[in-house]
């Protein structure tokens, strides 16, 4: 068994564990276990592996999550899966036909045993064919592909470059599909083919994408070649990439019939400003996309609304335009409906309304913010003192790229659940502001949280809205009445400016991990 | 989705099994509808529209016993043809396990599903009241709202399903009662649940009855917000008057698609109400209470509010869209208003 191929078993249940290592000791493979997915990652990084078999519903990281987490590792990105769930069965996100297996329970051994015996054999890269590698500055790419296509080769050819790192995929010398940094198809080979400095790798490895591309490798090089002429010729007349353009008339009222390329930049212009945004997000080639765009400024159905220079752009506000277009991208694609998507949601918890005050007073300063209604609670009543018990849209956040974020108050009150509950779609954070050593106050926010944190994983703010930065003794009891993690930070309203660096740090915290959840846990 | 009774033999019955017997054709197999729901899952989210599944579920019979094959056959049969009656030629039933039977509804929105649930109710209501007094449930899922592939959707469904047999709504009984019956029997518990919980508002409580005011313009920005969702809401402002705060806020809502009603008692008044239909009736338990009940493709609130002591309130409140539709088709069909979501 020393040499025998090594595959991690990451099932929850002991018996099905058994079973399968009955399996794998009858192939002579090695069986690794692990219980969770957190485990199962672990082992993945760690040990030389053949394959993964894993449980859908794995406790902490689910079979899924662990699938693509293990996808975009590049040490990993190859990895072969073999699903287990009970029915029916799910759909997984960028499954691979051909080199990821789904079973559903009950499952016979034979035909588990053919799977992976398949799988492996599907993997197995041949030994008797060498790497190509070498210098784009030596070897043009599109001389690379040329020799490719003559002797018929099928593999992976991956050119890294100092604008990143792309693939292509051949097949009897024909291309198949090409991804290149979030673009694919004809828009992704394209784009690699101007790449002049960087070196390429041929992998002959057996491909198994489908034919995503359509035309022959002579066609498909030509056509290239005059787009990447054409750009030349008239990138003069292109708007900068930095410009940021807004629709001039009512895309309603456009007669039927466009050019499909309008239709997706008029429709990506209502979210991506930028040029350079439009162009990486249309489907369409660089140069079909900027000739569009240029035609649609020359017909006055896109104005130009300012050029921002990227020095210029993220000045003043807590994020820069790009993390604004990233902290977008994660909302959107946690909820189905991208065109419904223009808003996120945090909920403000506050003790007293003196200090939602206070925050939206300092809030002020940030660019973009606008507070909302000032009736968000009665003014000269006793609700006006009663404190924390607003509700509603207090301020909005506007960010690049035309995402709002919305600050909307919930009462700090008993029985509450169901409007939390309500409320909380686009849901992407939660702040509490206490500044009283108050324990019913304390209790009342850690029972919001919990609450929000059971239906939805969202980045908690904690804020102490003292006049001055709580001593030791008293951090520590608001850490553990508020039931903070050690990664936490227990933030504080003072000094003055503080709010800034609160928003700083909670943007990042919803940009590094993987909050926010999709749904509400079927209520 | 275990009922209460499989642990006994007698309450054990196969829908799957006796489904054979009830004609070929008339219901497919679940292979079949995994296949064409996954197929549907594919086309729904390649052109953008949306599509819905309905889950009728054969909780149990009548004192727990299950009938004799020749009655289980026959309401079987009796199923299928008023189901068939009510649904449309490209909707497919099939089977999806021993007590469930799934609709696939094809180009059906959310509201799509809601109103299929609600002439599917009316239709199978006999077979609840006749032998074998069948317990039924039903639910909805839509795609792309609730999941994101098939096999989700029906997990989504079938759970909401297993929550309703729970519900605080059946275990009060809730169903055959009527509006206010209904609202007295929920204001008048004590509940605390996540979804459905009671409170009161006034000026010795936690919240003071401007909550009742805030929440109403809290909804309508939620619509102002997404002025293309479709929603329904109703709001009982006890008297309809122009000096309301919430009519100066329906006045400059603007066009959405929601359909709003503004509800109070007596005569129709000299007052204009924009973008809502105000509805007048001449009945006095509604100057004692305030309601605002919302249903949209993305949320669901209920809130009513019975006056109690002075300026006081007993309310409770729902973020159950299943409660809240409920409450609405109750409050439509007591007052004999036009049915509608």
């Amino acid at each position: 068994m020393k040499d025998a191929k090594k595959i991690l078993l990451a099932l929850k249940d002991k018996e099905a564990v058994e079973e399968f290592k009955g399996i794998l000791e009858k192939g002579g493979w090695r069986a690794l276990t692990a219980q969770n997915g957190v485990k199962a990652m672990e082992t993945a990084l760690k040990e030389d592996l053949a394959l993964i078999v894993a449980d859908l519903d794995l406790p902490l990281i689910g079979g899924e999550r662990l699938f693509r987490i293990l996808r975009n590792n590049p040490h990993t990105s190859r990895l072969p899966f073999l699903f287990v769930s009970d029915p029916p069965a799910l759909e997984i996100r960028g499954f691979r036909p051909g080199t990821d297996v789904y079973i559903t329970r009950p499952f016979l051994r034979d035909e588990v045993y053919g799977n992976i015996k398949e799988i492996l054999l599907a993997t197995d890269e041949p030994h008797d064919d060498k790497v190509i590698q070498g210098r784009l500055s030596q070897v043009p790419l599109v001389d690379i592909i040329q020799m490719l296509h003559m002797n018929k080769k099928e593999g992976v050819l991956v050119v890294r470059s100092d604008r990143g790192t792309a693939s292509v995929f051949i097949k009897e010398g024909r291309i198949y599909d090409a991804k290149c940094a979030g673009t694919e198809k004809e828009k992704a080979l394209f784009r690699i083919l101007t790449w002049n400095d960087g070196t390429f790798e041929f992998r002959p490895v057996p491909v198994a994408v489908p034919p995503r591309i359509r035309g022959t490798t002579g066609q498909l090089l030509m056509e290239a070649m005059r787009q990447q002429d054409e750009f030349e010729n008239s990138k003069a007349a292109f708007p900068p990439e930095t410009s940021l353009l807004k629709t001039a008339v009512d895309t309603s009222k456009l007669p039927d019939g466009l050019k499909p390329i309008m239709y997706e930049i008029l429709s990506l212009v209502r979210y991506y400003p930028r040029v350079k945004d439009i162009v990486d997000r249309s489907s369409f080639t660089d140069y079909e996309t900027y000739r569009t765009v240029s035609s649609l400024l020359d017909r006055g159905i896109l104005k130009e609304v300012e050029s921002a220079t990227p020095d210029a752009e993220g000045a003043g506000g807590p994020i820069s335009p790009t993390q604004a277009l990233r902290i977008k991208e994660k909302v959107v694609s946690r909820w189905s409906d991208m065109l419904g998507v223009d808003f996120g949601r945090i909920f403000v918890a506050a003790s007293s309304g003196s200090l939602l005050d206070e925050l939206l007073l300092a809030t002020g300063d940030i660019p973009g913010f606008t507070q909302g209604s000032p009736s968000y609670i009665n003014p000269g009543t006793e609700e006006d003192t009663a404190g924390g018990k607003a509700i509603g849209e207090i301020g909005t956040l506007k960010l690049y790229g035309g995402m709002d974020i919305i600050f909307f108050a919930v009462p700090l009150a008993d029985k509450m659940a169901p409007l939390l509950n309500a409320f909380s779609s686009n849901l992407i954070g939660l702040m509490l502001l206490w500044d009283e050593d108050d324990e019913d106050v304390l209790n009342a926010l850690a029972a919001i949280k919990d609450e929000v944190l059971s239906r939805r994983r969202v980045p908690v703010v904690h804020i102490y809205g003292g006049k001055e930065q709580p001593d030791k003794t008293a951090a520590k009891h608001y850490r553990d009445a508020l039931k903070m993690k050690q990664d936490e930070t227990l933030f504080s309203l003072a000094p003055k400016g503080s709010v800034f660096r609160i928003f700083k740090s909670y943007f990042n915290m919803l940009l590094k991990e993987d909050y926010i959840s999709s749904r509400v846990s079927s209520a | 989705m275990n009922s209460a009774n499989d642990g006994t033999e007698t309450a054990r019955f196969s829908l799957l099994q006796e489904s054979d017997r009830t004609g070929k054709g008339r219901f497919y197999d679940s292979s079949f509808i995994s296949e064409y729901g996954r197929l549907e899952a594919v086309r729904s989210e390649r052109y953008g529209i949306p599509f819905s599944i309905v889950v009728l579920h054969v909780e149990s019979f009548h004192g727990g016993k299950v009938p004799d094959k020749k009655t289980l056959i026959a309401f079987l049969k009796t199923l299928v043809r008023s189901v068939h009656k009510v649904i449309r030629s490209c909707d497919i039933t099939g089977i999806l396990g021993d007590k469930s039977i799934i609709i696939l509804l094809p180009h059906t929105d959310y509201f799509g599903s809601l109103i299929t649930i609600k002439k599917l109710s009316r239709a199978l209501e006999f077979l609840t009241k006749e032998e074998p007094h069948a317990s039924l449930f039903l639910s909805q899922a839509t795609f792309p709202k609730d999941a994101s592939g098939f096999g989700e959707l029906v997990s989504t469904a079938t759970a909401r399903i297993s929550e309703r047999i729970q519900s605080q709504w059946e275990k009060l009984e809730l169903r055959s009662k009527l509006f206010w019956e209904t609202v007295a029997v929920l204001t008048g518990t004590n509940l605390d649940q996540s979804d459905l919980s009671t409170f009161d508002v006034g000026p010795d409580h936690d919240l003071g009855n401007y909550f009742l005011q805030r929440i109403n313009e809290t909804v309508l920005q939620e619509i102002r917000r997404k002025p293309e969702k479709k929603g329904i809401l109703y709001i009982g402002a006890k008297k309809i008057s122009k000096d309301l705060p919430i009519v100066d806020s329906l006045n400059s809502l603007g066009r959405t698609s929601t359909k709003i009603f503004l509800v109070g008692e007596g005569r129709q008044a000299g007052c204009d109400v924009k973008n809502a239909t105000a509805i007048y009736l001449a009945d006095h338990r509604l100057l004692t209470t305030y309601f605002t009940l919302f249903l949209s493709e993305d949320m669901a609130y209920g809130l009513i509010c019975r006056e109690s002591w002075g300026d006081a309130h007993n309310c409770f409140h729902t973020s159950d869209p299943y409660v809240v539709e409920s409450l609405i088709t109750k409050f439509q069909r007591d007052y004999t208003l036009q049915e509608q979501l």
